[in-house]
């Protein structure tokens, strides 16, 4: 091989390398990451979007519920149905941890292809989770804690928020999310 | 889910036609506790001959003679068999009651008894599986037809179930599919969970919105309801069907009952109540009516369910009557027929016997050539007094004046009581059952208790021995007075207190007392009781949490058989907590981080517990009910 093209081929390699350096960096540093786990007949998203984990599921075989009808496309005109579902996995959260625990979970049941939202609201405050789109299943859940969407001590009201395009449905959850020192 | 979209004189005349085909009984729906877990994973509640026969009792079932293909597991179907063996085979693949499937079938399409006006049109979404919360249900080839309905739908009530309590393993070994894969959105049960197995543990409280109300998820089964079918209503039915055809959705007990009211008294037009401070005389008739509810899964007719004497069972009584069927029946099953959740009657007498004194004579239900049912302690206490011989109900003993054993002193308001018991021991009742003091003399053999001319109280035995003596000799004329306040004075001549039992209380605060339990215990055989006592929350013998109006139960926890619970705990937390023997909690109001917390029978009826803000926690919802 001539010398110019050995040179040639060892910068390639370098090249190479340090291109796949900076994407395995880019990729565990990246704020923004997607896991899909495909398994038989089930088919599972992840998220991560500002510390907050998103799932949602296409749909599938194995449906996730009886709300959802697998199609994750819907029309512009069509109202999302009203949204169910545990809005907050604990309604008496500690901003430290203790004794309850400051990580929630919170999921959002409604027509899927649609957004959803789960708004906090206090004193003229909102604070909001999403909006996020619902997948086939019909349902879009995230993993947060307090301190992702800035919740502070107090008792914020609890509304669940679907929309499609200029439509919307909300529920209210008639128990209030509150927040304790 | 929704039911099918109906035309509207279709949705009139075929609601009536299930209204005309099912059984109509009053469903014990408790929203935070559709059903117990242990009824939900009661596969062999019915063999596929058991299915049959119970489809064979409705003409017009789709069911009765339909055939489909067998579900080997979630993916693969064979060669067509009946419905039975589908829902008999969707049972054992997942580890779920068929009773479970036959009342969703039902709920959803009325399949089991085939008489909606739409008749067997929608056997191909006959379990609702995919279909939407809103709107008409798809037809997907994917998962159309009565076995894929059955088969799916089943495994998604079970799987549900098995995370919501935190499983995330479940995995039945029939399925090829690995089920830890799924994701699962719907409720949990109060504590650490995860949705699947690479999800995030979370802390759940377990209450969710359902239909704009805060909704405790009681059980496993409850949120997998509830995950399968997010309203109240939807659920509300699916009770009623299940209770109507199988019984309670809270117990896996065959024989089983509670209850509903009891009335006796001393005239056969049955006009003059007979209470516990009612003295008989020799010879006379007592005529009592019970009214039992049916909480087993199995119907009871008069060939087998008999009122029988028990403590122990069997006993020889005293009491007994020649209106009676046998030495120990007294009576039996008044109706033809009393289903699951149905009320039953039992009309009975007892005769005095011929000698003063008092008798206890204990009760119970038992389904002869079966087994007896569970005790809840019912009981008869009678007073018989010979009117020839002097009697003591006057609330004052003076010069000389004695009670003989059996005998009483009874205060004016008749609620305390100052009893000479045939062990000796001298006790003062109050609220009939609520020992306040006593003389520690039991296990002697007594003769009366004296308020001697000298002005001491003096318990003599048999033998003419003092046993007991409260000392105040040296007031001549002196005399003993239970008071309406509860406390036991001996006065001297000139009215001046010179001995006391210092026991006074407030009737007020009695009732205040006896209304509210305040983070404590109520053990088996306590109760709290409103000022009036016309209604009461007690936790019976059985382990069964029971509010009672001044005519029957209008509200029970359902915690018999297995689940029985020893105390109830109102928590610091909060939560009101009933236990079992173990320790475990058996049934919860779920209200963890509210406390603390106070649990007051309010004179409308209605059990509720309030926060420190008196703001409501939970209530029974039994206000105003008689």
């Amino acid at each position: 091989m001539p010398r110019h093209t050995r040179k040639l081929l060892v910068l390639g390699l370098i090249f190479v390398l340090i291109i796949s350096v900076i994407v395995f960096l880019w990729s565990i540093n990246n704020r923004k990451r997607t896991v899909t786990t495909t398994a038989k007949q089930n088919t599972v998203t992840t998220t991560k979007q500002n510390g907050i984990r998103i799932t949602t599921s296409a749909g599938s075989d194995k449906r996730d519920d009886n709300s959802g009808t697998g199609s994750s496309t819907v029309p512009t005109n069509t109202n999302p149905s009203t949204p169910s579902g545990t809005f907050v996995s604990n309604h008496r959260p500690n901003l430290d941890g203790q004794p309850a625990p400051n990580q929630m979970n919170s999921v959002c049941k409604t027509t899927p292809g649609v957004t959803c939202e789960i708004r906090f609201t206090k004193d003229g405050q909102t604070k909001t989770l999403g909006p996020s789109r619902v997948g086939g299943d019909g349902y879009v859940s995230w993993d947060w804690a307090l301190q992702d969407i800035d919740l502070t001590e107090g008792v914020w009201q609890i509304e669940a928020i679907a929309m499609n395009v200029d439509k919307t449905s909300r529920t209210k959850d008639p128990v209030a999310l509150e927040v304790r020192l | 889910m929704k039911k099918k979209l109906l035309a509207l004189l279709g949705l009139v005349v075929g609601f009536s036609l299930i209204i005309y085909n099912t059984p109509l009984t009053r469903a014990s729906f408790n929203p935070h506790n559709i059903m117990n877990d242990a009824v939900f994973n009661n596969t062999s509640s019915m063999s596929a001959e058991a299915i049959q026969n119970f489809l064979n009792q409705f003409p017009s079932s789709c069911l009765r003679n339909y055939s489909a293909p067998y579900p080997y597991h979630y993916f693969s179907y064979g060669g067509n068999v009946s419905a039975a063996t589908v829902i008999r085979r969707a049972a054992d693949l997942w580890g779920i009651n068929p009773q479970v499937i036959l009342a969703t079938l039902q709920k959803e399409s009325s399949v089991v008894t085939g008489t909606a006006s739409y008749g067997c049109a929608y056997m191909n979404t006959a379990m609702g599986f995919n279909c939407p919360d809103s709107g008409a249900c798809p037809v997907d080839p994917a998962n159309a037809g009565f076995s894929q309905q059955v088969t799916k739908g089943s495994w998604l009530l079970k799987v549900a179930t098995e995370r919501s309590v935190g499983n995330i393993n479940w995995d039945p070994p029939l399925d090829p599919d690995d089920d830890r894969n799924y994701y699962y959105s719907g409720p949990m049960t109060q504590g650490y969970r995860q949705r699947r197995y690479d999800a995030p543990v979370q802390y759940y409280d377990g209450v969710q919105p359902i239909d704009g109300q805060s909704v405790s998820m009681g059980s496993g089964s409850t949120a997998s309801f509830y995950f399968y079918t997010p309203h109240l209503s939807g659920n509300l039915n699916f009770v009623n069907i299940f209770e109507s055809w199988f019984g309670s959705t809270q117990t896996t007990i065959p024989y089983a009952w509670m209850l509903e009211s009891q009335e006796a008294y001393i005239d056969s037009a049955r006009t003059k109540p007979f209470t516990s401070q009612t003295t008989v005389t020799p010879g006379a008739k007592i005529y009592l009516t019970i009214k039992a509810r049916n909480i087993g899964n199995q119907t009871w007719t008069p060939s087998f369910l008999r009122l029988g004497t028990s403590g122990p069972g069997d006993r020889l009584s005293g009491l007994k009557d020649v209106s009676w069927l046998a030495e120990t029946r007294p009576t039996a099953l008044l109706e033809g027929s009393v289903g699951p959740g149905q009320t039953g009657t039992f009309n009975f007498i007892l005769s005095a016997p011929g000698a003063s004194g008092s008798s206890t004579e204990y009760f119970n239900l038992v389904a002869d050539g079966h087994v007896w049912l569970n005790d809840i302690g019912l009981y008869y206490d009678i007073n018989i007094v010979n009117p020839s011989q002097p009697k003591s109900t006057n609330a004052e003993l003076s010069l000389d004046e004695a009670i003989l054993v059996n005998e009483h002193l009874l205060s004016n308001d008749t609620q305390s009581i100052l009893r000479l018991q045939s062990d000796g021991n001298v006790v003062l009742y109050r609220n009939f059952n609520q020992v306040v003091w006593n003389t520690s003399t039991q296990s002697t053999k007594p003769n009366r208790l004296i308020m001697q001319t000298d002005g001491n109280l003096v318990l003599y035995n048999q033998a003419g021995t003092a046993i007991w003596n409260t000392g105040t000799q040296g007031n001549t004329g002196a005399r003993l007075v239970l008071q309406t306040d509860g406390n036991l004075v001996i006065y001297s001549q000139a009215n001046t207190p010179i001995w006391s039992i210092n026991k006074v209380h407030n009737p007020d605060l009695l009732n205040y007392v006896n209304t509210t339990l305040y983070g404590k215990v109520l053990y088996p055989n306590q109760s709290l009781d409103t000022a009036d006592r016309r209604y009461k929350l007690a936790l019976q013998t059985d382990g069964n949490l029971v509010v009672y109006s001044p005519s029957r139960a209008i509200w029970s926890s359902v915690t018999l058989g297995g689940y029985a619970a020893t105390r109830l705990a109102l928590q610091t937390d909060g939560n009101l907590v009933l236990y079992n023997n173990a320790g475990q909690s058996v049934w919860h109001s779920g209200t963890y981080g509210k406390g603390p917390a106070r649990l007051t029978i309010q004179p409308d009826g209605n059990l509720v517990l309030y926060n420190g803000l008196n703001e409501v926690l939970w209530y029974s919802n039994t206000a105003g009910q008689q």
